[in-house]
């Protein structure tokens, strides 16, 4: 197989795309460490959290978001078409498995059939999805 | 939709990589190309065609034509 400029080019793409997930990661690993940390100290002592440290733990928090938004855009305008669809098809899942599930479970709740819808799975049930549609588009173009 | 990027690669001697380069989209999706796990845009397929110098429809081919 020739070795070229092609290579060289695919090197560096992956190496962007590398680079932007690690700083996608870092921001959310900076800003967990500091809500844990402000939290744990607060959980060990037992005392009101000042308002000091509830300001640093909501600034991380924003850093956080904002930070997933703007490194989320620089990651669909580096990647290509298929791993924009790719995406997409997990998006969907997840978004018609909350759309399904979601009445579903209320429905069932309201009939005195189901405990009541808890937001906390739902968000674990749509991610898990999503992920997984993911992981499974990607290993069929693998 | 079939396509002849396999063959044309394989004509140059081109890894998935060095294809993939050379059209900026990753050594994954040329393979998702190959096999029609993955139709490329129009953009894109333009693209492929420009790169092997050929009209569209020498390396892409509707699976239903002539039916």
């Amino acid at each position: 197989m020739t070795v070229g400029e092609g290579e060289r080019l695919d090197a560096q793409r992956r190496k962007k795309f590398w680079r932007l997930i690690f700083a996608l990661a870092a921001v959310g690993a900076v800003a967990g460490f500091v809500f844990g940390f402000i939290y744990g100290a607060a959980d060990a002592t037992g005392e009101p959290v000042s308002d000091t440290a509830r300001a640093a733990a909501a600034f991380a928090l924003v850093v956080a978001t904002l930070g997933g938004c703007y490194f989320s855009w620089r990651f669909f305008s580096t990647v290509d078409e298929v791993e924009v669809t790719d995406n997409l098809w997990a998006s969907l899942i997840g978004f018609y498995i909350y759309g399904f599930g979601f009445p579903t479970w209320w429905a069932l709740f309201w009939l005195k059939m189901a405990p009541e819808p808890d937001g906390g799975i739902l968000f674990a049930v749509v991610m898990l999805s999503a992920t997984a549609a993911y992981g499974v588009r990607k290993w069929r173009s693998r | 939709m079939n396509n002849r990027l396999r063959v044309l690669r394989a004509e140059r001697a081109w890894s998935q990589a060095e294809l993939g380069g050379r059209l900026g989209v990753s050594r994954q999706a040329v393979n998702a190309i190959e096999t029609g796990k993955h139709d490329p845009s129009l953009p894109l397929a333009f693209k492929i065609a420009r790169l092997f110098n050929m009209p569209i429809e020498e390396v892409f081919q509707d699976e239903g034509a002539g039916q």
